[in-house]
């Protein structure tokens, strides 16, 4: 048989939770140690970097460029939109001048211009920024030689001259067709007395039954970079038996 | 009151000083006939880019001296700034940068110029020159007065001015009108001085409150978006003012940096006299 709880038991009982509920307060009025976060103000930095990102994104958003189409005899591609429209660039001179001359050693006539025919196409877009930047398109027939990467050796030395530099060619898969990539540097000058600075350029080639695409995208560090993207994730050659856009 | 008065005497000294040194080269161009810009090599870079500065640094010194605050810090804080926080915020900014074509909007107005200026720019640099303070002095006993938030501060925005001051002399290409550039260092430091002071404010209201620490993180955030928003806007419009007709340029700009940098810097000075005018907590403590 239990015993029935006395006076002073219950007296106990009592002050028992009135200690515990004094060490409760005492402990919840004790400052707690601040966290790590709290210690380094971390949510501040997170915060700031937080309204950098936001920032960038917005800002790429904004300043992405519109872009525009070039489609001609099959290829197509993308281009900035606010590029400045094509150039024809003036047919160059034949690499060897011939000239007639008479018994006496003067020459009777100009050194014949080596003119485009009707069927090629050769057009530069330029940044209206920096004209260093730009976008370089030929199409032209088929080359004699069956060597691709050859024949387009020879037409670079003979558009640079000697001061150029292949640094990389490879052929990459764009659009289920295959493209020879170059990557060369080569010296110019923006004037003729101007000093000679080197560029850079990356040039995508690709035969398609009767023509010859040659797409060159010229730029230095960064910018050549996502010229390069851009062109490759753009270039499409169509069959010229199929509609055209 | 009287560390109230040699305080607010001493900025007006030193932005007295400021104007001078913009004066005397404007008075050195017109006396010597100069109306061709000067050749700018690294040295001279380098003297121009820290003139403003070391007018400053000295202004602190004499406040040291007046009120005992302590000695050693200001400089290596000034140090900071300039090899720390400077490059840390060009590297961050220069991720950031949109290096294709970004679409041309010559608008001022352009929301674009005002994102970049303030959420990227802005905010880069006051979070590098927050950083330097922060995790150097802001939890030493040489952080011991409300008066350290701005004076450690303000050092770090002078050396980070005195960086990008000297980035943007080399960036001329070596040549610059004398004037155009003692004005353009002068500017920026007045003018991120006068940023960081006010994050500067923020952090000691942050350290010396008792509130919680969800208020304290507040008083940060607000103190660092109003550092960031003051420094886009500053360099949004001078930027708007570059592109206007070069003749009337630099008198606009001139006029519109010294404004706008003394206006911020005004704005320091009176928020600081509330901050002042409470003892430190030690005193407070004491007091008690």
């Amino acid at each position: 048989m239990s015993r029935r709880p006395t006076h002073d038991d219950e007296d106990e009982d009592l002050e028992r939770e009135e200690a515990k509920a004094a060490l409760e307060r005492a402990r919840d009025a004790m400052p707690r140690a601040p966290s790590f976060w709290q210690q380094h103000d971390l949510g501040v930095v997170i915060f700031a970097l937080a309204v950098f990102a936001g920032g960038v994104l917005a800002h790429r958003r904004l300043t992405t460029p519109s872009l525009m189409s070039f489609d001609r005899d099959g290829l197509h591609f993308q281009r900035p939109a606010g590029w400045l429209p094509g150039i024809r660039p003036e047919p160059r001179p034949a690499a060897l001048a011939e000239t007639a001359v008479n018994f006496g050693g003067n020459p009777l006539a100009e050194a014949p211009i080596d003119a485009s025919p009707q069927d090629e196409f050769h057009e530069i877009y330029v940044s209206p920024r920096d004209a260093r930047r730009r976008i370089e398109v030929k199409i032209t027939p088929p080359p004699l030689y069956k060597n691709l990467s050859g024949a387009l050796s020879v037409a670079r030395m003979a558009q640079y001259g000697e001061m150029y530099w292949v640094r990389d060619s490879e052929i990459v898969s764009i659009g289920k067709r295959d493209w020879l990539r170059t990557e060369f540097r080569y010296a110019f000058k923006i004037d003729k007395g101007g000093s000679p600075q080197i560029a850079e350029a990356a040039e995508f080639a690709t035969m398609n039954e009767d023509h010859l695409y040659v797409v060159v995208a010229h730029g230095e560090g960064r910018e050549l970079l996502e010229m390069r993207a851009l062109l490759r994730d753009s270039l499409k050659v169509q069959a010229l038996s199929e509609p055209q856009p | 009151m009287s560390r109230v008065r040699i305080l607010v005497a001493s900025e007006f000294v030193m932005l007295a000083g400021l104007l001078a040194l913009v004066g005397i080269s404007y008075a050195i161009e017109a006396i010597f006939s100069v109306d061709t810009p000067i050749e700018v090599r690294p040295i001279s870079a380098l003297v121009i880019a820290l003139a403003p500065a070391l007018l400053w640094l000295a202004s602190f010194h004499l406040r040291e001296l007046r009120e005992a605050a302590p000695k050693g810090h200001v400089v290596p804080t000034f140090l900071f700034g300039a090899f720390v926080a400077g490059p840390s915020a060009a590297f961050i900014i220069d991720l950031s940068a949109h290096s294709f074509e970004p679409a041309l909007n010559f608008s001022s107005m352009a929301l674009e110029r005002w994102i970049y200026a303030i959420a990227i720019a802005g905010m880069a640099q006051e979070l590098a020159v927050y950083l330097v303070v922060r995790y150097s002095l802001y939890t030493s006993p040489a952080f011991d007065e409300p008066i350290d938030g701005l004076v450690y501060m303000s050092a770090a925005g002078i050396g980070f001015a005195s960086y990008e001051s000297y980035q943007l002399l080399q960036a001329t290409g070596g040549e610059i009108f004398l004037s155009a550039a003692v004005s353009q260092s002068a500017i920026t430091t007045l003018g991120h001085a006068s940023f960081a002071g006010i994050m500067g404010l923020a952090m000691a209201h942050a350290k010396f409150s008792f509130a919680r620490h969800v208020h304290r993180s507040t008083a940060l955030v607000v103190g660092l978006l109003a550092a960031a928003i003051l420094n886009g806007t500053y360099h949004a419009i001078m930027d708007s003012l570059s592109a206007q007709d070069l003749n009337s340029s630099l008198w606009k700009r001139a006029s519109f940096g010294f404004g706008f940098a003394a206006g911020a810097f005004l704005l320091t000075a009176i928020l600081v006299r509330g901050l002042l005018e409470s003892p430190p907590p030690a005193q407070k403590a004491a007091d008690e």
